[in-house]
């Protein structure tokens, strides 16, 4: 059998490591980089590109090119983030038969599945080139608060590329494996998550190799892309005072305003100030005008300040969750490349009243841990194992509309919780369970899992019959759910499917297409 | 406190229900209901007499009942059941005897073939003997221990007991072991590091055992395991931090109240449940939650009512998903006649009949004098092919509305329907 790789999939790069000789490394692809950009296009002449060659033709043929998909996988076409990258994107977006969102470039529609599939087959195929020999199994990442539907359509892209998934796990929690692997005693670490698009907060604690999820929290809606967008307001206005002229109505000038206020806000990472310039952003009667910009770090902590303390407020609340205090913390680990930033690393220190661990690579170390997890899975001899939590409440709907819960999130699997409801109505015989996923009290914004009835109940004055639901989640995620009449001892019971937005036939048919066009490409 | 050596193995026995046997089919009380629905195929004997909801002689005379009918069966033993005068059913004893850690595992179920040490299932197999054990006793702690030492013990056992441990190994039976090792691991853990969820653990095997034993509760009892956890360990909050958290949560209060005024009620909730979590103590938050929530849910309920409504005239979603929608609108309105109708409609014509009966006893129920809900109760007993009924209801909404078309139609295809059977039937 292979080794199992350890992937993460990121919303601009991507990243694959093994463990060799007992110890993960990140696998550099052929052009020596250690992280692939998430891009999948097809060029002007019809050939499918995928990471560095894609990323190359963005800017000249941005409508054949797709970024950020894991924005759109396993969402419905009309989730407000879908909304938001249907304004933002160049390439088009479509419904598709299932209420999801698809991207249609090149003529053809793909399924996000299958963009996040291509990209992994292209991590998969570094991975082979490197170890010389086939790689079938691997460990994905994903957001702490991704839900059900989005790590079941991240699964289905690993099985678009060739690659059984052995477990999907979180990315503060992967980030902690590779960084607590072989460490000796006993420490709580934290781990401060701000990508692109995101911001997650975890508080795990470990003890010779046994890793537990404390607490995590986070703000989907906060990442590094909230950084430039303060940058680009910036520089509008200021061109708007002195040159008179709103850039705001230029989408091509908006465009080159965020990729140069993104490369501005990397160099401050390392420079106190930086220059940014623009020739012919704009023209009017008079001719064209040019931005020209000295930005210093001042400044822009200034625009940014308020963000990176609104991600404090996450830290204090998940610290408390996990009832601790900011000194019990032994460690904290920076994941993601706007903690590069000064200001952040400042904050952090400020906050734990120590400097963050200095010894891993935010942008690699996520992966490291899910090739940590792989071979901790596969391997006989095992130096880690993690106490993995189950990422969103569980429960069912009750009387009113309400949500009650069985399993809190972030409860260890596998599991078992039970309860006993009872009936609403004399003489009730029969009663629906719905089981449902989510954090809302209210039933109807929770995420709806599979329902079924439980009949034949014996006639009984309302609130008598004992009804017991039982949830149960097995090491591998698997969700069942039992409803036993306690009386008769009837029973009903379902197996959660977890729902994709991909249909069996779906699949089967991308994969079946996948590989025709493998062989094409050999032949 | 000794314990006869034939029913203490016997008591060790695990159950299964007879293949063969449709539990529903007994003539049981909900008391037998309960304690047969616990025999699981991996619960000892032992386990039933306390979890079975019974007194312990009892359950025994009802379990040895079943096993002579052939109900039940004893897991790898012949039918050999205990003793029974020389049991002494008490809370005190039922902890003795579980004390000496049974350390005869059945070698039989030990298979060389698998994947798995011999030495690695004999441990497994012994480790499951022991699940019954108090939660202290199965982690291996002190029952004062220190919560380190309950979360150093979990961790030790996860590491030899968690089932990724044997990933994809050919394991057979052990997988499931493992799985109810630690699920048992994990509840002691959960339950001995939250001082409150254990007293009430404890209070509840405390009462169980008194009641088992036909005992009262002693009037000047030693302190409870929560009261010696709390002198153990005060967790007292600096006064100055308590009026920073009231103070905020006033704040947060106010902001609730302007998001209300401002219609935001989602977002007031949620300022109302922080609130809550900053000073849980004031009963004034937690009432104003409690009237925000039944608002948002009913306002949720329209929403969703007309969505369903727009669905259903539109005709462009499946039927499934209408009944879908309305059974979440009933949900918030659970007594609306009308809703619940509509509902039994499409339960109808869905053929889910148990809940088209259900739907439409409850209009009928809060609603008898109207026709059209007689109607709706007609057919569902029409498709359940219980004529009489069907007919009854019928009659009953003619009786009602004379005038009204729908009934009589339905009658007459009804008795159409009937003859054309008896013609059939006659026929044949």
């Amino acid at each position: 059998m292979g080794r199992v790789i350890g992937i993460d999939l990121g919303t601009t790069n991507s990243c694959v490591s093994v463990v060799e000789n007992g110890q993960p490394a990140v696998i550099p692809n052929s052009g020596g980089y250690k992280t692939t950009p998430s891009i999948f296009g097809i060029s002007q002449d019809g050939k499918r590109l995928v990471g560095h060659l894609a990323k190359r033709q963005a800017i000249t043929n941005a409508r054949n090119t797709v970024y950020a998909a894991k924005r759109l996988i396993g969402r419905r076409f009309d989730a407000p983030e879908v909304e938001r990258a249907i304004d933002l994107c160049p390439y088009e977006i479509v419904r598709g038969p299932n209420d999801d969102p698809r991207v249609k470039i090149g003529g053809k529609t793909f399924t996000c599945p299958e963009i996040s599939g291509l990209i992994l087959r292209e991590m998969k195929r570094v991975a082979e080139e490197y170890l010389g020999e086939p790689v079938t199994e691997a460990v994905i990442t994903c957001p702490a608060y991704f839900n059900d539907t989005q790590r079941q359509s991240t699964k289905d892209a690993g099985k678009i590329a060739g690659l059984e998934v052995l477990r999907i796990i979180n990315e503060p929690t992967s980030a902690a494996l590779a960084y607590g692997m072989s460490r000796p005693g006993e420490e709580q670490i934290a781990v401060y998550d701000l990508g692109g698009g995101t911001f997650d907060i975890s508080i795990l604690e470990m003890s010779e190799g046994v890793i537990e999820v404390l607490a995590t929290a986070g703000n989907t809606f906060l990442g590094g892309e909230d950084f430039d967008r303060r940058i680009v307001a910036h520089l509008v206005k200021w061109f708007e005072d002195s040159e008179g002229i709103d850039l705001r109505t230029d989408t091509m000038a908006l465009q080159r305003l965020k990729d140069a206020a993104e490369k501005a806000k990397c160099d401050l990472s390392l420079r106190e100030a930086t220059e940014i310039n623009l020739p012919f952003i704009a023209s009017d009667p008079e001719g064209p005008r040019h931005l020209n910009y000295e930005l210093t770090r001042e400044t822009l902590e200034q625009l940014v300040h308020d963000i990176v303390q609104g991600t404090l407020k996450s830290v204090e609340q998940c610290v408390q969750d996990a009832g601790l205090t900011p000194a019990d913390i032994d460690q904290v680990v920076l994941v993601g490349g706007q903690t590069r930033m000064p200001l952040v690393q400042q904050a952090v220190t400020d906050y734990f009243g120590k400097r963050p661990h200095k010894g891993v690579n935010p942008d690699e170390v996520v992966a490291l841990g899910a090739a940590v997890q792989g071979s901790a899975l596969v391997e006989d001899e095992q130096d880690v194992l993690l106490l993995d939590v189950t990422p969103l409440s569980l429960g069912i709907s009750t009387y009113g509309g309400h949500f009650a819960r069985l399993i809190d999130r972030n409860t260890t699997v596998p599991v078992t919780k039970a309860h006993i409801f009872t009936t609403t109505r004399d003489d009730q015989s029969a009663v629906k369970i719905r089981v449902l996923q989510g954090e809302s009290d209210l039933a109807a914004e929770n995420d709806l899992l599979g329902e079924f009835v439980l009949a034949g109940i014996r006639p009984a004055p309302k609130g008598e019959p004992e009804i017991e639901v039982s949830f149960d989640i097995d090491a591998n995620g698997i969700v069942s759910v039992s409803a036993r009449d306690l009386a008769t001892g009837k029973e009903q019971s379902i197996t959660v499917n977890s729902t994709s937005t991909l249909s069996e036939s779906e699949l089967e048919q991308i994969i079946e297409e996948q590989e025709l066009y493998e062989v094409q490409l050999k032949g | 406190m000794s314990v006869d050596r034939d029913s203490a193995e016997g008591l060790r026995r695990i159950l299964r229900l007879a293949p063969d046997c449709d539990p529903t089919k007994l003539a049981l009380t909900p008391e037998e209901g309960f304690l047969l629905s616990r025999i699981d195929g991996c619960s000892p004997w032992r386990l039933l007499r306390e979890i079975g909801g019974m007194d312990p002689d009892e359950a025994d005379l009802c379990v040895e009942g079943w096993i002579a009918s052939g109900i039940v069966k004893v897991e790898g033993l012949a039918p050999d059941p205990p003793k029974r005068e020389s049991q002494k059913p008490t809370a005190a004893a039922a902890a003795e005897s579980a004390r000496p850690i049974p350390s005869e595992v059945d070698e039989t179920l030990i298979d060389p073939t698998l994947d798995l040490g011999l030495d690695v299932q004999r441990r497994i197999l012994e480790f499951e003997c022991r699940l019954g054990l108090p939660y202290h006793e199965l982690l291996g702690v002190d029952p004062e221990a220190d919560p380190k030492d309950v979360k150093r013990a979990y961790f030790k056992l996860s590491r030899e007991f968690h089932p990724d441990r044997y990933f994809r190994r050919r394991i057979a039976g052990y997988e499931a072991r493992l799985d109810r090792i630690f699920k048992r691991i994990l509840e002691s853990y959960e339950i001995l590091s939250d001082p409150e969820l254990y007293a009430k653990v404890a209070s509840q095997d405390a009462e169980a055992g008194l009641e088992a034993a036909g005992a009262t509760p002693a009037p000047n009892r030693p302190p409870s395991k929560l009261e010696r956890l709390r002198q153990r360990m005060p967790f007292r909050i600096p006064e100055q931090l308590l009026a920073e958290r009231r103070q905020k949560a006033a704040e947060l209060f106010r902001a609730a109240q302007l998001s209300e005024f401002a219609g935001q009620l989602q977002e007031a909730a949620s300022s109302i449940r922080l609130a809550i979590s900053f000073d849980p103590a004031d009963p004034e938050y937690r009432a104003a939650l409690v009237d925000l929530q039944a608002r948002v849910a009913e306002k949720k309920a329209a929403e969703l009512l007309e969505e369903c409504t727009a669905n259903f005239t539109a005709n462009g979603a499946g039927l499934s998903k209408v009944l879908r929608q309305l059974e979440e609108v009933l949900l918030y309105r659970p007594h609306d006649p009308l809703l619940n109708a509509r509902a039994a409609l499409v339960a109808l014509q869905l053929e889910d009949l148990a809940m088209a009966d259900e739907y439409a006893r409850t209009a009928l129920e809060h609603s008898p004098d109207v026709a059209d809900y007689h109607v709706t109760m007609g057919l569902v007993h029409k498709a359940k092919s219980e004529i009489g009924y069907a007919k009854r209801e019928l009659e009953k909404a003619i009786e009602l509305a004379p005038e009204d078309l729908q009934a009589r139609k339905a009658l007459a295809s009804l008795r159409l329907g009937r003859a054309v059977s008896a013609q059939e039937g006659r026929d044949g």
